[in-house]
């Protein structure tokens, strides 16, 4: 492995796209000021059908904001970054032990689906301590996978069409390719003929499809509990949200968390599967706008019933959050705003 | 398979100075044997960028984003440094937005070539003054004379800290071939900064005007022992600032004394150039082969 000190966060995705390139699995990771400034080279690598893993350190934005706290203000810059359309996968991790294994299974999307990961932590996780137990990381059961792979040779074609989109994959070095962020046929080389575009452009596309397909969507969300008050969350009030579930039942409420694990593809027809019928859904996240829960209403049209949120750059904690899960389930308040913590 | 051999369609203005950059390295990559197993043109935006679709050999190509050809340059070749990578950028690609990587590129030293197609102007976006067209000068684009001053590419290189510093004519084809051939030889970054007429917007420094002024220069480049190397920087930034009536071409500064960033990283990772990054498998019949239990264990804390 080699690590580089770059001179800035353009050059560091950049690097990491071309090294991606090679066929070495390459990987950067960053917070909001610098993803802000790697977004034209993510959308080179949705153009070039790059494999590259981005972290994505959520702090307290906008511009440097909030620079030593957390928060989840960015998923839908996360979502949408760099210009035009082209497969994003985005996952969110929810504790230390999910950040480990994601930052794998980012890498292993990333080459299946020859597309950009983002693979979303924030500040309170990245540089928070936690206690767990070594048996968690056995490593010996981690799957990789590197998706379709050939060895090229003279007349390979990088981005030849295929039913679901991917092209088997070669390396500089070893085949004769072409990459260019300039719209491109199936060799690599510019064009900008009409037909051409029309069908290579759905090749890009189609692969975000494909990984919608393959990808299980239960593996998308996790599920704790079963109520019919639901917390829907995501990321790092994961904790503190099972943690209230407990201290609730207590008292004689019963909550279920949903904790959102994947973005895009987004796992729509579960996520109707498991809100249904409920009669009360909570949105937790650390913004404004509870941007996770849009996303939600976007993708199937449900929408919370209620909202407690939090952007002053401080963890949820575990007594706000029962404080504000009793007002909403036994008040009936419609959103509650929390700004516990020093 | 026939869009390899169909030939790609040049969109480069009649007798534009890129032509001759473009032959020098088609002869040189003659030479020295090289194709896509072992090459790679790495281009920035500009009409300059487009040079790996054309080139007529069979070569690799990567045509990346305005200012950021080195970056991605530096991620595959030190991914796999037994790759030869070129990289070719405009004047304004270099000098102006991807200045900061061009100054970067210096302090690592990574055994790399850069050809910079200097046309004093942004040829692709219709003329703009580039960061090296001279104040007080105005080309055909510009409603007004050029008010910035310019940037002096060869004393700026030797500056930051490149090992290798040339200026080509890029209608003396075979003298940008020999240039460009060395700077490939050299172990270490290399700069070739081609002066290259753009016959539709810079109607000041044309084919004309630079035949009248480029002479070979007459220094010994070479250092010999670290302690030259003030000396022989000084004469080539001495050099580098003659233009209005001479203009020197030749290298102006050669120093294999330096270490290279793959030599830096081999002192860390014995096995860096053997087993490089794109070498290493990643993989054990769909495990992962790497041991994280050994590393974990190794940062376990009593
Ligand atoms: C980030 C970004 N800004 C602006 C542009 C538009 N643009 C394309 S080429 C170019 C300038 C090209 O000039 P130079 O690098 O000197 O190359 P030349 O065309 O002269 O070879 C510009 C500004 C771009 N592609 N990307
Ligand atoms: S605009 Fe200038 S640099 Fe670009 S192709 Fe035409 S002559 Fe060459
Ligand atoms: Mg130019």
């Amino acid at each position: 492995m080699v690590v580089v000190q770059s001179e800035d966060e353009i050059a560091a995705i950049n690097m990491a796209v071309g090294s991606s390139l090679t066929g070495a699995r390459s990987a950067t990771a960053t917070s909001g000021p610098g993803f802000s400034l790697m977004s034209e080279g993510i959308s080179w690598a949705g153009m070039n059908e790059a494999p590259v893993l981005i972290t994505y350190y959520m702090r307290g934005a906008p511009a440097t904001g909030l620079p030593t706290r957390s928060g989840q203000a960015d998923l839908k810059f996360a979502l949408n970054v760099g210009h035009g359309e082209f497969p994003r996968i985005v996952i969110a991790s929810g504790d230390h032990e999910e950040v480990f294994y994601d930052s794998i299974y980012g890498l292993n999307l990333a080459e299946r689906y020859q597309t950009p990961v983002i693979h979303i932590i924030e500040k309170c996780l990245a540089n928070a301590y936690s206690v767990l137990d070594m048996k968690l990381f056995t490593g010996s059961d981690i799957s990789i996978e590197r998706g379709l792979l050939v060895e090229g040779g003279e007349d390979y074609r990088r981005f030849a069409h295929s039913d679901n989109g991917l092209s088997p994959r070669a390396f500089l070095g070893k085949a004769r390719i072409f990459y260019t962020g300039d719209e491109h046929n199936e060799t690599g080389h510019i064009t900008e003929e009409s037909l051409n575009r029309l069908a290579i452009y759905e090749k890009r596309l189609k692969k975000l499809e494909t990984a919608d397909r393959e990808i299980m969507e239960e593996s998308m969300v996790n599920v704790f509990g079963d109520s019919e008050n639901v917390v829907l969350t995501w990321g790092s009030t994961k904790g503190a949200a099972i943690d209230a579930m407990e201290e609730l039942k207590e008292k004689g409420i019963d909550i279920e968390v949903v904790q959102v694990r994947m973005f895009s593809p987004y796992p729509k027809n579960y996520m109707k599967k498991i809100l249904a019928g409920k009669s009360r859904i909570i949105a937790l996240e650390n913004n404004y706008y509870a941007q996770g829960a849009e996303v939600l209403t976007e993708k199937t049209g449900i929408m919370p019933d209620s909202y407690i949120l939090k952007w002053t750059g401080r963890p949820v904690l575990l007594d706000e959050l029962v404080d504000a899960l009793e007002r909403v389930i036994k008040k009936g308040e419609k959103k509650v705003v929390l700004h516990g913590g020093a | 398979m026939e869009e390899h051999e169909q030939k790609e369609f040049n969109d480069w203005c009649i007798g534009c100075g890129d032509f001759g950059i473009l032959r020098s390295e088609e002869l040189l990559a003659e030479e020295l044997k090289l194709d896509y197993k072992n090459f790679v043109v790495v281009s920035g935006i500009g009409c300059s960028g487009k040079a790996p679709h054309f080139l007529t050999q069979k070569i690799s190509g990567v045509h990346t984003l305005h200012g950021r050809a080195m970056a991605f340059a530096t991620g595959i070749k030190l991914s796999n440094p037994s790759l030869e990578v070129l990289i070719e950028a405009g004047d304004g690609d270099t000098f102006g937005i991807g200045v900061g990587h061009f100054v970067n590129a210096g302090r690592r030293n990574i055994d790399m070539t850069i050809v910079v197609h200097d046309n004093g102007v942004y040829g692709l976006t219709k003329g703009q003054a580039s960061p090296t067209l001279k104040r007080g000068e105005k080309t055909k684009s510009l409603p007004k004379p050029n008010i910035n001053d310019s940037i002096n590419p060869i004393a700026l290189a030797l500056a930051s800290g490149y090992t290798f510093v040339a200026r080509g004519f890029a209608y003396d084809v075979n003298g940008t071939k020999e240039l460009i051939k060395k700077a490939i030889q050299h172990k270490g970054m290399a700069l070739v900064d081609v002066l290259q007429p753009c016959p539709t917007y810079n109607d000041i420094n044309t084919n004309d005007w630079y035949k009248a002024r480029v002479y070979n220069l007459d220094i010994d480049p070479v250092v010999k022992s670290i302690e030259e190397v003030p000396e022989k920087v000084n004469a080539a930034i001495s050099k580098s600032y003659e233009w209005e009536q001479k203009i020197p071409l030749g290298i102006f500064y050669q120093n294999e004394l330096v270490p290279t960033f793959e030599e830096r990283l081999n002192e860390d990772i014995p096995d860096y150039m053997s087993n490089y990054p794109a070498m290493q498998p990643i993989d054990s019949n769909g495990k992962t082969a790497t041991k994280y239990e050994n590393l974990i264990r190794a940062r376990k804390v009593a």
